[in-house]
């Protein structure tokens, strides 16, 4: 079974973005702060913590029954979801995905290309995290 | 949209604050010729300021920029900020992190240019598609932070923005009055504050979240790797391991030990109470959290959380608060005050950064202030019955806001704040009044070539040449003056080539020259070793072209050397002046060879 990202010392968090550019770096090939399956902000002044922000990779994902479109959320095994960039188009729904989800910014759509942007469990920001914020780990809770 | 995003070059944003208008066009060749950071800046202050200008005047002119690795590479986070400044009177130049370089590279903006004057206070805001411009007259006087979290509750775009605001020492147009970045982060050094405070501008804010295509701008693959190994620097060897645990603080102890960390007004090189304002006692007994400038994995930035009880208040009746500690503000409201309690350190940290003063000069100045009244120099009427003693924090937080806010009727704190050189003039004291072409120094008491190096750098910061580190580098190693000298010069022109990409210089270590020449042409941006020493040596040569067109005297400026610099105690001894004659000539014959402009 595969691995799915868990932000395991969110409290650890120094705010640097290193996973939100190797997310866009790796999957996009972006430099990017917006194309990135990962927000990174702070939570009420930079005295609080910073809050990361992406998808928690449900079992069973509530986004994925709620697309209307056919083949565009398909669950992911180990966790998550997988969005098919050929079939998902958000001019062609509501944007379920985002209502399904109950965690907001999670699932966001890029206005550039009408897309639904949703973390794959690549594990390729865990490498750019230099403080152990973020993990790779076997799903082993409830959801 | 993605696909039309074949910008490697960004815009420039040319902004007339006069009619509040701007203009957004392409940069062209700008960065191909010049890099970026201080080799555009000083190209580009020179195309559009007139020499001899009042630098508090509508002529003076501000230039950002970014350069060719920010945001691309970890460590590039800095942004380079050149102008005339009112401080020393010539080249003011100062390097900010916080997301500054991230918002400007999102926004695709390489640099900003401001030019005149804005007939009432104001912020802007610079979006994708233009700059709004937005009164500030109801924030006039605010803190530097309150300004700030207004502004980013009236923009929104949380994470995709960096905010640069002036506190009531810049609208006052104090000479050293900084600008802060995103609350921790300032451009602190030769007066940006006060430039931007004769602009009428309050603040601005730079919003971006233009993805950037790295098929098109990056060889790709190759682009991957050369982040990978500098990521790996950066965080798995100890070429940058001081800066996340202790921070710059870890500096206290050692060069206390080494005799060098200046103390009482740069009398004393020791500080019996050192340990109790060291790195080590900071991060065990005061540091709530670490944060990172956007980019950067270090996360150098030390937060502290002070707690402060009410005066006369229950003990419940507490707040705290969340200061940003580093080496030169423990040294300026530290050691060189004789405040030996870490405590104590802070409060002077947030009581200047409310006013939006430079903590280097303004601890500087209090350090003056301190020994010329112990000196009897100045009475208890020109402070106006405040006591100035060294060790007493009670008395510098009660005169630090009586220096921002004096009129010329208070004359004392007025004259304290234009600096130590106008205290010196007024009042003498040249003995003491520390101070190098009119620049506050940072926390250096090392040697002969930390001096020399805040002399002859373009700036005058001890971070042009770092002469403090080449000091320590020859303790048990001894090099001749002209080697010294040599290395200072060589040393300059490199950073000039850092300061172009805009690295942060605590990288330096990870970027020597063949990991800055793979990143360069990772971007597809070819440099040879002999064109990146060229444009360094170029850089330095406008540089200094730059201050001598605007008046400035290296001989008169040594003239005026504190007779404290030959009477020091330092790592290296004492310093006597006939070797910083020597020094000096060795300097001059070399710089007019090396740039073929006459230095006197």
């Amino acid at each position: 079974m595969g691995k799915r990202l868990r932000v395991k010392n969110l409290d650890r968090c120094i705010g640097c973005l290193e996973c939100v550019y190797a997310c866009s770096r790796t999957n996009e090939k972006l430099l990017s702060n917006y194309r990135s399956s990962i927000t990174v902000k702070a939570s009420g002044g930079i005295e609080r913590n910073y809050v990361v922000v992406v998808c928690r990779g449900c079992r069973s994902p509530p986004c994925a029954p709620a697309c209307p479109i056919p083949g565009a959320i398909k669950p992911r095994q180990g966790g998550g979801v997988i969005v098919d960039r050929e079939i998902c188009d958000a001019s062609k729904c509501n944007q379920e995905c985002i209502e399904a989800c109950p965690i907001p910014g999670a699932i966001h759509i890029d206005v550039d290309i009408n897309k639904a942007i949703v973390c794959r469990q690549c594990g390729a920001c865990v490498q750019y995290c230099s403080t152990g914020v973020l993990v790779m780990e076997e799903a082993t809770g409830e959801w | 949209m993605v696909g039309e995003l074949k910008v490697l070059y960004p815009n420039i944003l040319e902004i007339n604050l006069s009619d509040l208008s701007f203009e957004i066009y392409e940069s062209e060749n700008l960065f191909d010729k010049y890099m970026g950071g201080i080799g555009v800046g000083i190209e580009l202050l020179n195309q559009h300021l007139q020499t001899g200008v009042d630098p508090l005047s509508p002529e003076n002119v501000v230039i950002f920029a970014i350069g060719p690795l920010n945001t691309y590479f970890p460590v590039a986070s800095k942004t380079c900020a050149v102008f005339k400044s009112p401080l020393t009177g010539n080249l003011g130049e100062s390097y900010a992190g916080g997301r500054l370089s991230t918002a400007m590279r999102f926004n695709n903006l390489g640099v900003i240019i401001l030019k005149g004057k804005s007939p009432e206070p104001i912020y802007f805001v610079s979006y994708e598609d233009g700059v709004q411009f937005v009164n500030a007259k109801p924030l006039m006087y605010m803190s530097p932070n309150t300004t700030g979290r207004i502004i980013r509750e009236k923009i929104g775009h949380p994470g995709n923005r960096s905010v640069v605001t002036i506190g009531p020492a810049g609208e006052r147009l104090i000479p050293y009055a900084c600008a802060t970045v995103d609350r921790t982060r300032h451009f602190g050094r030769t007066g940006l504050g006060a430039v931007l405070g004769s602009k009428n501008v309050k603040g601005f804010a730079i919003i971006g979240d233009q993805p950037i295509s790295l098929e098109s701008n990056t060889n790709y693959k190759q682009y991957r790797r050369v982040f990978r190994e500098i990521y790996k620097k950066t965080t798995e060897t100890n070429l940058m391991a001081k800066y996340h645990v202790l921070g710059t603080a870890a500096g206290i102890l050692p060069l206390n030990a080494l005799k060098s960390l200046p103390t009482k007004n740069f009398a004393e090189s020791y500080f019996e109470e050192a340990e109790n304002i060291s790195g080590e006692y900071f991060a065990s007994e005061l540091l709530g959290k670490r944060v990172a400038c956007g980019g950067c994995p270090i996360g150098c930035i030390h937060l502290a959380i002070l707690r402060e009880r009410w005066e006369k208040g229950t003990v419940a009746d507490i707040h705290s608060i969340a200061v940003s500690y580093d080496y030169e503000l423990i040294y300026a409201l530290g050691s060189n005050l004789k405040i030996g309690n870490a405590k104590d350190i802070l409060k002077l940290i947030e009581a200047i950064e409310k006013e939006g003063m430079d903590a280097i000069s303004t601890g500087v100045v209090l350090a003056w202030l301190a020994e010329a009244y112990e000196r009897n120099l100045i009475s208890p009427k020109d402070t106006e019955g405040e006591l100035i003693r060294f060790g007493r924090v009670d008395d510098f937080l009660s005169i630090i806001g009586k220096i921002s806010k004096a009129t010329e009727e208070s004359e004392l704190y007025y004259t304290a704040s234009k600096g130590v050189e106008a205290l010196v003039e007024k009042y003498g004291g040249n003995d003491f009044g520390i101070r190098v072409a009119k620049l506050e120094p940072a926390g250096y008491r090392t040697g002969y070539y930390a001096i020399m190096g805040f002399l002859v750098g373009g700036r005058h910061s001890h971070l042009d040449n770092a002469g403090y580190s080449l000091d320590q580098k020859v303790l048990n190693k001894p090099i001749t003056f002209e080697q010294g000298m040599n290395s200072l010069m060589n040393e300059e022109e490199w950073r000039n080539v850092l300061n172009s990409m805009v690295i942060c210089l605590f990288a330096r270590g990870v970027y020597d020259m063949n990991t800055t020449i793979q990143a360069l042409e990772s971007l597809k941006i070819n440099r040879t070793d002999e064109e990146l020493l060229k444009i360094g040596k170029e850089i330095q040569r406008k540089r200094l072209q730059f201050k001598y067109a605007e008046g400035f005297s290296l001989k008169e400026a040594y003239q005026k050397f504190p007779k404290r610099f030959t009477e020091m105690m330092t790592a290296h001894g004492y310093l006597e002046k006939e070797n910083f004659d020597k020094l000096l000539a060795l300097y001059s014959k070399e710089a007019e060879k090396r740039y073929a402009i006459k230095v006197d």
